[in-house]
């Protein structure tokens, strides 16, 4: 693994970029995550339609990890901070479906991507003090450092800069559930679909709640806190379940793939992003043009009656009801700090 | 996923609890509801799906409105709207109201002329940044009640694209039609009252003692992305008139044109202009 590369901002012996090695006593180590999820993918239980999903490659750009004073400057609006004190540049490409040597919050494959020992005027972390914690995804870019990319983690990330894209999911899904109705429109699909989605959505993740931190109520505080006598991890967590919930700005809904697999040729084609970006939400078809079915084989979630449809929920497209619209924007939502804490999104895209 | 179980907290009934006070101004003003400044009966335009739709009848009733400090939508707010997952009122802030109207209106959205709802406004003197516009049943309905016939929006007109035509009519109620599956408490939960909420519309101003607000209803954007040719299954009127449907079941269950009203009627960006209007330009 290469050390000591990237730019930090101001104060080089304050912080490292690229490196595993722990930060100091009283200092943060900065490490990705994309959950055991990503890395080991998701079991058909998962899915309410049947699928079983492996994502082989999830790849992410990571830039600008600042670190401000003061993250309830503004209790109504987390956007609002303190002064920077210190900070990362980067840009770190990161595959988090590959992983790292750190322990994640959840036990799962982290990669460390910089350390920050110390303010950027020198001084050390006030141990008794939260600082608020912001980070960037931007587009793929050839001044990244590949941390753990691959041989095709590389020509991914090579097709990323070439189309600007920010984040790229590729994987296998497999249909696991019972055997569809002969001549149905399910009984058409493939039951194995490959996909490669890459989206240009990058977003800025600002002031995240820590879910290191005990509750107040039903709320996580923001920020991070260093300790006196370890490092301290702060994890950014790509939440890959995003890709595939079916209704916009909330946290958490059941997890479909048919609308994917919906636009599927057989095997060896891939569905990529440039399939769905015709695809109507608000009324999914096949790519044979038959209106696709809501089902479930979940005894916690029933399917409405009719044709399957996402929410946008207040949220509006360039392209009306484009599904890659949908994908986009609620893939830049997956951007968390210590596995499950929410930041304040800016989105530095039109969806 | 057993991490997005673990989070799924009750998701909260959206109450402001009044406007907010910094020790500023506090004032009543009116307000004044329209349609779209180029509306006029019919309203003709075309859409993304290549139907020139011709509207004869589109009333949406708005109310209460609320006026909120926070960012909108796609910038900082998404956060509040992820705080709205939680059951903790004091997330659901994500900024801080400092103006509401709690009046109710329907507004025929084919008049670019304004009317005046009966109730006044309260509003601090500070800067309003979102909108919220609910969409509330009428007095004396209990808004979290679930199966209501109070319309929130109206409308009929005909689709032509090339030798097509349909002519069609809606009503938009928002009932069980559209109420979450989900039990109450699970993640996928979604309160029947904020359903009824449209938030984060845009609205940046600093509102002044003797001013007004003025709230415009486009209702192209109820139509963007709709397709009259997937209605062959909707019931017809006797006079040939397709009836848009919202339905969980039955023999035609929510159609995707009615589906694309919904979403423009909730849609945080482009059917509702909310801005502050003074003497001079009134």
């Amino acid at each position: 693994m290469r050390k000591g590369f990237g730019i930090c901002a101001l104060a080089l012996a304050a912080c490292s970029a690229g490196t595993t090695t722990p930060a100091s006593s009283g200092g943060f180590q900065i490490t990705v995550s994309g959950e055991e999820l990503a890395v080991s993918g998701y079991p058909a239980s998962e899915f309410v339609d049947g699928w079983e999903v492996h994502l082989e490659h999830v790849i992410i750009t990571v830039e600008n990890v600042r670190i401000n004073a003061d993250p309830d400057k503004d209790p109504g609006d987390p956007t609002v901070l303190g002064e920077e004190v210190a900070s990362v540049k980067g840009p770190f490409a990161v595959d988090v479906s590959i992983g790292g040597p750190v322990v994640g919050k959840s036990g799962e494959k982290t990669i460390a991507i910089a350390t920050i020992d110390r303010q950027k005027n020198g001084d050390a972390f006030d141990p008794k003090t939260r600082y608020a914690f912001s980070y960037d995804l931007v587009r793929a870019s050839a001044a990244a450092t590949l941390t753990n990319l691959d041989e095709r983690g590389r020509a991914l990330y090579d097709e990323a800069k070439t189309k600007g894209w920010s984040s790229i999911f590729e994987g296998t899904a497999t249909y696991r559930g019972p055997a569809p109705v002969a001549g149905s429109v399910f009984a058409k699909m493939p039951s194995e679909v490959r996909f490669k989605l890459g989206f240009a959505n990058p977003s800025a993740y600002l002031n995240c709640a820590n879910t290191d931190f005990a509750a107040v109520g039903d709320e996580y505080p923001r920020g991070i806190q260093p300790s006196v006598d370890k490092p301290t991890i702060a994890q950014i967590t790509m939440h890959t379940d995003h890709l595939f919930w079916s209704k916009l700005n909330v946290e958490g809904t059941e997890l479909h793939f048919d609308p994917i697999a919906a636009q599927a040729l057989p095997p060896p084609a891939v569905v990529t992003t440039d399939d769905l970006v015709g695809v109507d939400i608000s009324a999914f078809k096949t790519r044979n043009g038959e209106l696709l079915p809501a089902r479930s084989f979940s005894a916690d979630y029933t399917a409405p009656a009719g044709t399957l449809s996402f929410d946008a929920n207040q949220t509006t497209f360039a392209r009306p009801n484009s599904f890659a619209a949908f994908l986009a924007y609620t893939a830049a939502a997956a951007g968390h700090l210590n596995a499950a804490g929410e930041c304040a999104i800016r989105n530095e895209f039109a969806p | 996923v057993k991490r997005t179980l673990v989070a799924g907290l009750l998701v909260a009934l959206v109450v402001p609890s009044g406007c907010g006070s910094t020790g500023s101004k506090r004032f009543t003003f009116e307000t004044r509801a329209g349609g779209a400044r180029d509306a006029g009966t019919p309203y003709t335009f075309t859409n993304a799906a290549g139907w020139t739709i011709t509207l004869t009848k589109a009333n949406v009733t708005v109310g209460p409105i609320y006026l909120n400090v926070v960012a909108p939508l796609r910038t900082a707010s998404r956060w509040s709207l992820f705080k709205s997952a939680y059951a903790d009122e004091a997330h659901l802030g994500g900024g801080r109201v400092v103006g509401e109207v709690l009046g109710q209106v329907t507004v025929d959205a084919l008049s670019s002329r304004l009317v005046t709802l009966g109730a006044r406004g309260t509003i601090t003197e500070e800067q309003v940044r979102t909108a919220e516009i609910w969409l509330w049943p009428p007095p004396g309905i209990a808004p979290e009640r679930i199966g209501i016939d109070a319309p929130a929006a109206d409308f009929a007109g005909e689709a032509v694209r090339g030798s097509e035509r349909v002519r069609f009519r809606g009503t938009i109620v928002i009932d069980d039609a559209w109420a979450s599956d989900a039990k109450p408490g699970d993640i996928t939960a979604t309160p029947i009252t904020e359903i009824r909420q449209v938030r984060g519309v845009p609205a940046s101003f600093f509102p002044e003692e003797g001013g007004a607000l003025e709230i415009r209803v486009d209702v192209k954007p109820l139509f963007r992305g709709a397709d009259f040719s997937t209605l062959a299954n909707n019931p017809v009127d006797a006079d040939g008139t397709v009836r848009l449907v919202q339905a969980k079941s039955g023999p035609v269950t929510t159609d995707q044109v009615m589906r694309n009203a919904f979403q423009g009627l909730r849609a945080s960006r482009g059917t509702y202009d909310v801005r502050w209007t003074t003497g001079d330009d009134r």
